[in-house]
């Protein structure tokens, strides 16, 4: 699990999903409540993607049930992409990526960090990755 | 005698390219038989037609090229190597097209083989190349198939995944993210036995999902692709491969010369369901003889029919010499490719070859058989 510092007072919260390798990779993505008096899971429903073009994989960090929360609340919510990888052809490899990012708008938002995974599924014929990245507060 | 040792040799070429692969590489020829154009320059079969097939990874040698501080040409091997299916964890699906897609369907290789005669030993260093059709590239042509399904069944596993995580294994709250990754054997042994399902969504997407395991997924999504692969075996493709063969009077690499020069251009056309129709032409360039450098034309139509696992050929053959004395002469061949087992193909073909040139013209049969692997099925 990778620790993203951000900005309370900054622009909007991105998260990008990067898939690199020929394979077919499919996802979601999802936000974890950090708290017992809100729903457990804030996504809803669930982003839902695949590495076929020409898809954007990238999307708001936003609490679907409050939609206007200010940024403070977001404070040890955690971001969990699952990417179901299935071998096409050969397994030469995969690299996958979780970005997040802050800024008013997509293009110019600044990066955060990110977590990632590097591996071949190994004999396997299909595999599910996590990804998870824990959102704290500067 | 010479025939059984090439056959010989194809075995064991095969079962090397069954280690070096490790059984993994599934896929890797999507429709047809393998053709390694280092190999093919050695002239063993009687039809010179360049096979669509497609790029292997990697295979391996048999012996070292290098002994006592000198160079050797190895007894019998066959290597085919693409650099650039290494560099494809570095690319995206969407980039996946024009120069990369050719790259990709790209390779090098390299065989040795110990013939009879005063230049016995000879080495070949081959390249070849496919431009495939959409329908003709799995990785491009089936996803719009294979894809939906995945992304549904994403879906429908996390909506379980998370009903297992906040109902069932109730970690502490700060827990829940990435539980499922340090737990997967958990999650995956009550999704074969979960009994009653409270939530209704997730009980939907249970029955939506339809399946208790990974591997289930995967047999489904490979099916998905089996049936992609019988219904555009045939699809069109351009295959191109270029090869030169050096000979040596022994064993040193340092001895060897220029023996001859082959290229070849295939292209595949889709007719109908279930056929066919391959054009190949072929160029040999020789080596020179008594002040004559003998060029080999050879012309091709072959028809296909049949099926993924099994299809018989007929086929023509034109070929031409520029020298008096080599004869022109026609083939004509029937063949059938079957597949034994999952990655094991027999080819077997029988003609009638007629040389044009002779006072009386003449004909011979010519047979091939040949054992390959191929890297289409998974084990």
């Amino acid at each position: 699990m990778k620790t993203i510092k951000y900005h309370p007072n900054g622009g909007r919260l991105w998260i990008n999903i990067e898939m690199k390798g020929l394979y077919y990779v499919s996802y979601t993505f999802q936000m974890w409540s950090a708290s017992t008096t809100e729903p457990p899971i804030l996504t809803n429903p669930l982003k839902n993607g695949n590495n076929d073009s020409p898809h954007d994989d990238y999307y708001p960090i936003v609490n679907d049930y409050n939609t206007t929360e200010p940024l403070s609340q977001y404070h040890k919510r955690t971001l969990e992409i699952r990417l179901l990888i299935k071998k096409v052809k050969g397994d030469d490899g995969y690299h996958l990526r979780a970005v997040v990012y802050q800024g008013n708008d997509f293009e110019s938002a600044e990066e955060l960090g990110y977590d990632e995974v590097e591996d071949s599924l190994n004999g396997a014929g299909i595999k599910i990755e996590s990804l998870v990245l824990k959102l704290k507060k500067k | 005698m010479r025939n059984f040792v090439f056959l010989a040799v194809i075995f064991a070429i095969s079962n090397l390219n069954l280690r070096a692969q490790g059984l993994t590489d599934y896929y890797l020829l999507n429709f047809s038989v393998p053709d390694m154009p280092a190999f093919k320059a050695f002239g063993k079969e009687p039809s010179d037609i360049l096979r669509p097939s497609d790029i292997q990874k990697f295979a391996v040698m048999m012996s070292p090229f290098y002994s006592n501080q000198q160079g050797v040409i190895p007894k019998n091997f066959a290597l085919e190597f693409s650099p650039w299916k290494l560099a494809s964890r570095s690319w995206t699906l969407d980039s996946y097209k024009g120069s990369r897609a050719f790259l990709y369907n790209s390779s090098f290789s390299i065989g040795a083989l110990r013939d009879s005669g005063t230049y016995n030993s000879k080495v070949s260093l081959g390249y070849r190349f496919s431009l495939l059709s959409r329908d003709a590239d799995i990785l491009r042509g089936a996803r719009s198939v294979v894809l939906p399904y995945l992304t549904q069944s994403i879906a429908s596993l996390s909506a379980l995944i998370n009903y297992w995580v906040i109902k069932v294994a109730k970690p502490p709250i700060d827990e829940r993210g990435g539980y499922f990754d340090r737990h997967q054997d958990e999650f995956w042994q009550w999704l074969a036995n979960p009994g009653t399902i409270s939530d209704p969504t997730a009980q939907a997407e249970y029955n939506a999902l339809g399946v208790t395991s990974l591997h289930q997924i995967d047999q489904r999504a490979d099916s998905l692709i089996e049936i992609f692969k019988k219904e555009h075996w045939n699809a069109s493709r351009f295959d191109g491969a270029i090869a030169w063969v050096l000979e040596s009077a022994d064993t040193l690499l340092g001895n060897a010369r220029s023996s001859s020069f082959h290229l070849w251009a295939t292209y595949a056309l889709a007719v109908h369901k279930g056929g066919q129709l391959l054009m190949g032409t072929s160029l040999a360039r020789l080596r020179e003889i008594e002040g004559e450098v003998p060029t080999q034309i050879n012309v091709n139509l072959r028809y296909y029919l049949g099926t993924s696992s099994f299809r018989g050929f007929v086929e023509g053959q034109y070929r031409n010499y520029n020298v008096e004395h080599r004869n022109d002469a026609v083939l004509v061949n029937l063949g059938a490719e079957l597949r034994i087992s999952n990655s094991f193909w027999v080819q077997a073909s029988a003609g009638l070859q007629n040389y044009l040139s002779e006072t009386e013209p003449f004909n011979r049969l010519v047979s091939s058989l040949d054992v390959r692997y191929a890297f289409n099925r998974k084990e």
